[in-house]
């Protein structure tokens, strides 16, 4: 499979701070690539660095096979970007904004334009300044549709929208991404907003990449784990890494397992807890290993 | 091609009340400019009329400030500066952008100031193909100044902050060449270099400018072209500072006209009959000068040439020297009786004074036989002369000379007689020196009594690439003995007008083998003899 997006060792200084660190990563063509991190982990700038807004200090980046320096007009008619800090020209009326946008791309769909105006709801004749930023979101995630790019990039989209527009545009962009096979690669610090919507996930923390893989492997590999002992139980002083912030309680000791394959793992915590009484494993949500994760590394 | 329109409209669309406010002073001005005499009107209370006249009043500021919001914002639509800008991920062409912009200002800024330039030089009769020369440099002025606004604007991210770094550019820049230039201890040379160093100035400065521009549309890394913009400032500190005088001097010989070429000034000991010098500007603190007879060939009929500086050495045979500069401005021209074609009698022979820069030095000299050389700086001029009868009170005529147009309008107050000129020429108006005199039955009338040079439109003021031309109105007053209160002028009156064109500037090597400064003393050439100057 093809990467819309690939870096390599990608890393960006400001002055003496790192805001990201030898991030090496690949978004797999027609996926919906979530890229987490909790806020300040360095998601916006490897976006920038990606959109070639910020020049990278070292490594390097490719989107659309094309290295993220050397992005031209033309390759730029293929993304379409949308992010929750864009400074949007709110001078323009929602019309005037579709119809400027329009020009610059020679694939823009008139029709599709149309009809997600419609779905959204915007307001043709308002100034973009005078809308809401749920309505703003709308506009511009319109814009940056309407030409159907092959790679859709949104930057902490849902960031402070209320949750019917958050569903909204979250249906907008599944029904469009079913229908074209586009690669969305997505933003966000609340798991929760992307968490049916994505495909492949990738975890940033303070500018280092924690892991980056599909969503069924992670959601595989992940089981919160309970374990009865008799008696009172206790944490073994030999404790896999791959095992996360295990907890104790009475006879139970329960924890997350982040290597998961049952057979092997029934047999290593066997092993672990010889007196155990019983063992369940439970599939976690997204936003359950999230928080695991953040928690194992404080 | 597309896209430049599209963005020139786009910004059109935005912009429009402020090109619009842009076209309704560029008209003001101009009306001001054809229209109102300089000085000659009082606004009172708030009409409609006093509200028209304070804002042509101010044109002046507010058309300048409006150029540089109108040239600020459009290039700010498109931000350089931060990266949240919904331009930065769309399929711009930086060129076609850079395009439009350059797009909108030739239109909004440029074209409208030219056929403002255009319609005053035709309303005031001069023909376009003879103020071209002076269109070209009044819109390199123009050009600058849109540059610096662009530079400011590729810098910073809205008008306040580009106002601010236009203010820190200016007190960076007044720094630097304060700074640098303060150890400048070259012999005083007077003006005259200003021009070809002031070019070379602002020919580095606009390079520097748009090395700005053009790295930021390419890189938009605000701190290095920030950087960029700093060293272009110290470049032209530099430059200003070592910039050769043997350089302006080759070049005032390159481009000096063929009627200067042929002045030649060149000193000789045995001239007699000179009239006494002018008095130093400032002869209690100014030290003793040695004065050298010079006599100036070569002059036409009506032209006459102005020294107007000088670099000169005396170099003893011990191989000792001194630095000298030209004490006063001395006036070489044909001789020529009073009302002829020159405003005063003159004469191709003059006393040069030459001034010590380091007195001490030069006391240890004064009694050495050495020798004096070095350069002369010349400026030639054109005297123009017209005479005709003074209008009747109240009504006005057409007067033409040199390069001035004028309208002249007479009246009488009591026993004086008030001749008010309100002339016109083109940018930078080369009229240097305007004389009226008054005849009556071919006798010369003593004065003016009183007379004022007037007040310009522009020249010397700021910004002179406003307007394409210079206007000026002055007043010259004359006793008339014998004029009673029934207003009428005594037949017979005629008025002279001279005015004095510059012709360019030059510069002339000069050496006198044997001068012994104390023999060229002003008390020496008292005892000598000398005439009262004229």
């Amino acid at each position: 499979m093809n990467s819309a997006i690939s870096t390599h060792h990608l890393t960006k200084k400001f002055l003496s701070s790192e805001a990201i660190h030898d991030l090496t990563f690949e978004v797999p063509e027609a996926s919906i690539f979530g890229y987490l991190g909790p806020n300040g982990a360095g998601k916006t700038t490897t976006i920038k660095t990606l959109m070639n807004i910020f020049v990278a200090s070292s490594g390097s980046a490719t989107v659309l096979g094309l290295d993220s320096r050397r992005l031209s007009p033309e390759r730029l008619q293929q993304i379409g970007y949308v992010s929750e800090n864009q400074e949007l020209p709110g001078w323009m009326s929602v019309d005037y904004y579709i119809d400027y946008c329009r020009a610059f791309y020679p694939n823009w769909d008139p029709a599709l334009c149309d009809s997600l105006m419609k779905q959204f709801d915007l307001p043709r004749k308002q100034k973009l300044k005078q809308l809401s930023r749920g309505m703003r979101m709308k506009a511009a995630l319109v814009s940056s549709i309407a030409y159907r790019p092959q790679l859709l990039i949104l930057d902490e989209p849902f960031s402070g929208l209320d949750p019917l527009v958050r569903d909204e545009l979250v249906e907008g962009i599944l029904a469009i991404s079913a229908d074209h096979r586009w690669t969305v690669f997505v933003s966000s610090h609340d798991l929760a907003e992307i968490e049916n919507l994505v495909t492949h996930v990738a975890y940033l923390d303070r500018g280092r990449l924690q892991f980056s893989e599909e969503l069924t492997w992670l959601q595989e590999r992940f089981r919160e784990v309970e374990v009865t002992c008799e008696g009172s139980a206790q944490v073994p002083t030999a404790w896999p890494k791959a095992w996360l912030k295990p907890e104790t309680s009475g006879a139970v000791v329960r924890f997350v397992v982040s290597d998961y394959a049952e057979d092997r793992t029934t047999a290593k915590i066997e092993a672990m807890f010889p007196r155990s009484r019983g063992v369940s494993f439970e599939a976690m949500s997204l936003r359950s290993i999230f928080v695991s994760l953040a928690k194992s590394r404080r | 091609m597309n896209q430049i329109v599209h963005i020139f409209h786009k910004d059109c669309r935005r912009l429009w009340s402020t090109i619009a406010a842009v076209l309704v002073f560029t008209f003001l001005h101009g009306y001001g400019d054809a229209t109102l005499s300089p000085g000659g009107g009082v606004a009172v209370g708030l009409s409609p009329f006093a509200i028209v006249f304070i804002l042509i009043s101010l044109s002046w500021l507010i058309l300048p400030v409006l150029l540089f919001l109108l040239v600020v914002s459009v290039i700010q639509e498109e931000s350089l500066v931060g990266s949240d800008k919904f331009w930065l991920t769309r399929p711009y062409d930086r060129a076609r952008l850079f395009l439009g912009k350059l797009l909108f200002v030739v239109l909004w800024a440029f074209l409208p100031m030219l056929l403002h330039d255009v319609c005053l030089i035709r309303h005031f009769g001069f023909s376009l193909s003879s103020a071209f020369g002076l269109l070209l440099w009044k819109y390199a002025q123009f050009g600058f100044f849109l540059l610096v606004a662009a530079t400011v604007a590729v810098l910073s991210a809205s008008f306040a902050r580009a106002v601010l770094l236009a203010v820190i550019a200016i007190v960076v820049a007044a720094l630097t060449f304060f700074i640098v230039l303060q150890k400048a201890d070259g012999p005083p040379v007077g003006s005259w270099t200003t021009t070809y160093e002031m070019l070379a100035v602002l020919v580095v400065a606009a390079v520097g400018a748009l090395c700005v521009i053009a790295f930021q549309y390419r890189f938009r890394i605000t701190s290095v072209a920030a950087m960029i913009g700093v060293a272009a400032i110290l470049v032209c500190a530099l430059l200003a500072r070592f910039w050769p005088p043997s350089l302006t001097a080759y070049l005032l010989r390159k481009n000096e006209s063929p009627l200067l070429r042929s002045i030649q000034i060149l000193p000789d000991a045995s001239l007699n009959d000179l009239a006494r010098p002018r008095d130093l500007p400032n002869p209690t603190t100014q030290p003793p000068a040695a004065y050298y007879p010079f006599r100036a060939s070569g002059l036409s009929d009506d032209v006459g040439v102005d020294l107007v500086g000088s670099t000169a050495h005396l170099d003893s045979p011990d191989r000792k020297s001194a630095s000298l500069y030209l004490a006063a401005v001395v006036r070489f021209q044909p001789p020529a009786g009073r009302l002829g074609q020159f405003a005063n009698i003159g004469s191709p022979d003059q006393l040069v004074s030459f001034a010590p820069s380091n007195p001490e030095g030069y006391n240890r000299l004064k009694n050495t036989d050495g020798m004096l050389s070095g350069n002369l700086v010349l400026q030639a001029f054109r005297s123009a002369v017209a005479r005709m009868p003074v209008p009747a009170p109240r009504s006005r005529q057409d007067l033409a000379v040199g390069s001035r147009r004028c309208k002249v309008e007479s009246f009488l107050r009591g026993p004086t007689l008030v001749l008010s000129f309100d002339c016109v020429e083109l940018e930078p108006g080369n009229t240097s020196q305007f004389q009226v005199h008054l005849l009556h039955d071919n006798q010369e009338i003593k004065g003016p009594t009183t007379g004022n040079s007037g007040q310009s439109s522009s020249a010397g003021g700021w910004p002179a690439f406003l307007s394409p031309i210079v206007r000026t109105y002055s007043t010259s007053e004359f006793e008339l003995p014998g004029v009673g209160l029934a207003g009428e002028l005594p037949s017979g009156l005629e008025m002279v007008i001279f005015a004095e064109q510059s012709l360019g500037a030059s510069v002339r090597t000069f050496r006198v083998e044997h001068f012994r400064p104390s023999e060229f003393t002003s008390q020496a050439w008292e005892q000598r003899g000398l005439h009262a100057p004229q």
